[in-house]
């Protein structure tokens, strides 16, 4: 077949048929079912690193949690995925330390040079929207692979008062949301906040912040309440990022 | 004491250079010109916005090359900004901030900001070191509210609530300082706009012709050409321009053969 022909020139792979091995190999081009496989094993990334993130967006405020991998040997204080880009941004990397470290210096370098050319701070949709891109260039570009990484940023947003909480994943794709998850859990804890959403409560500040260790405590094993954990959090009262480790109380009754 | 000994014996100019300059010239050395430029530029805040104005006239050294040209650039629509100094610098470097904004409006999905584009024009200015010559009064009206801003060819700024700019800046600062207040109406604002700019018209030879005036305000924009026409053409011939056709005589008539006459003659057929 002329198409097989053509198709075993492309991958390199003499006169042997494609197969899927073949199109897993590179990281620009299409299987036969239209899936870029990198980009899957990216997303497979994300999940391996074993961490579950939660963000909830509220009514004045935003909060992100997630927890830190259990190994008595670290060091806890040098352990972070949550990084302020500006004084009023966050980014919560989920997946891959190293690549989420890189995005956040990343980031923090595109925040100062948009501030210095255009004049005024970066809004929180206009950071996702450059990660975004960022992420999008390396599924077209063979050198680089993509990001095992899916960031979280949440901010106020100066211009509309508003908070605003954003995910950009791997293949550059970026949405606000209300509620979000990332990692190995994130289907559960999905529908645990779905579940929530649906009745359109009012989120106070201390109702998003319950909301999100809810959540988390939702599809966590172990012993929550041993776990420790990150929160990062900005309000609209005091629109300055807020980043510390906390451990939850076992409440009494 | 060494400050003493550093002193010069007297005081007074040193004409050291003007030898030197001389020698210079001797030698064969062209003294570059210098060619004047003249504009009165202004800028207020009033109580709901900003008011611009500018005058008309564009000189080509002593000469008068343009009576009513426009000196109020668009930048965005709710950004303005006047220019003096090299007309072709102005309008370059506004334009150029006036692309770069519509971009990043794209890019945002907002209003374009007044400290934008400020820091647009400073950031290509101060790179041209001086010599591109765009000396601006920036107005417009965003998300933080109205403001007025002024760029120097170097690349320095100001912020201020009123402002003039050009060599008409001395005669309309006048006006200004004798009459602004906070809290102008918007009529207020434009008749001491239109003064200050008939101060610069009327008392600096590089400023001449008309008013223009452009007021900005939250979510709107008036940009008034010729908004005062205080040097209205006095002489009008009486009997028009026109004249009768066919008065001219006809004293003499050539006529040159320019291309040799071709005859077509019919001849035998080409064999096949």
């Amino acid at each position: 077949m002329p198409e097989a022909e053509a198709a075993a020139v492309v991958t390199g792979g003499g006169s042997r048929a494609a197969g899927p091995a073949d199109y897993e190999r590179f990281i620009t081009l299409f299987s036969p079912e239209g899936r870029l496989c990198q980009l899957d094993y990216a997303f497979n990334a994300v999940k391996l690193a074993g961490i579950t993130s939660v963000g909830v967006r509220g009514d004045d405020s935003v909060y992100v949690l997630t927890h830190r991998k259990e190994d008595k040997l670290h060091d806890p204080t040098t352990i972070t995925n949550l990084f302020a880009i500006t004084d009023r941004i966050g980014l919560l990397a989920t997946g891959m330390p190293g690549d989420g470290r890189a995005i956040a210096q990343e980031a923090r370098n595109a925040a100062a040079e948009f501030r210095f050319k255009w004049g005024y701070k970066m809004s929180p949709c206009m950071l996702a929207q450059w990660i975004a891109d960022r992420a999008q260039i390396r599924t077209q570009h063979a050198q680089i692979r993509p990001y095992g990484v899916v960031s979280m940023i949440f901010g106020i947003d100066e211009e509309k008062g508003t908070p605003e909480l954003f995910t950009c994943d791997p293949a550059g794709q970026f949405f606000a949301h209300k509620a979000t998850s990332a990692g190995p859990k994130e289907k559960e804890v999905m529908n645990f906040l779905e579940e929530r959403m649906k009745s359109k409560p009012s989120l106070s500040s201390g109702t998003t912040k319950g909301l999100a260790k809810s959540a988390l405590k939702h599809v966590l094993e172990g012993d929550f309440y041993a776990r420790e954990f990150e929160l990062g959090f900005i309000k609209k009262g005091d629109p300055t990022v807020t980043l510390h480790p906390v451990k939850f109380k076992r409440t009494r009754r | 004491m060494a400050g003493a000994t550093d002193l010069p014996p007297k005081g007074g100019f040193s004409y050291d250079n003007c030898a030197r300059n001389a020698m210079l010239v001797e030698k064969g050395l062209k003294m570059p010109g210098f060619l004047k430029t003249g504009t009165t530029i202004v800028g207020l805040v009033f109580q709901d916005g900003v008011v611009l104005g500018a005058d008309t006239r564009a000189t080509e050294g002593p000469i008068v090359a343009d009576k009513n040209c426009e000196k109020i650039h668009y930048m965005a629509p709710n950004i303005y900004c006047c220019g003096a100094g090299t007309a072709a610098d102005t309008e370059a470097v506004t334009d150029m901030v006036s692309s770069q904004l519509q971009l990043h409006r794209y890019a945002t999905g907002r209003e374009s900001r007044v400290v934008t584009s400020l820091t647009l024009l400073k950031s290509h200015l101060f790179s041209y070191q001086g010599h591109v010559s765009a000396a601006l009064v920036l107005g417009g009206v965003d998300v933080t509210g109205p403001h007025l801003h002024t760029v120097y060819p170097h690349g320095s700024t100001d912020t201020l609530p009123f402002a003039t700019m050009g060599s008409g800046s001395l005669a309309a600062m006048s006006v200004f300082e004798s009459k602004y207040k906070e809290g102008l109406t918007r009529e207020e604002g434009i008749q001491l706009v239109a003064e200050a700019i008939r101060g610069g018209i009327f008392n600096d030879l590089g400023s001449g012709s008309n008013v223009d005036v452009c007021v900005i305000t939250k979510g709107k924009t008036e940009y008034l050409r010729n908004h005062q026409l205080p040097n209205p053409r006095t002489y009008v011939s009486s009997k028009g321009y026109n004249f009768t056709k066919g008065q001219t005589v006809v004293l003499s008539t050539k006529i040159t053969q320019l291309k040799p006459k071709v005859e077509v003659t019919e001849g035998d057929a080409m064999e096949e």
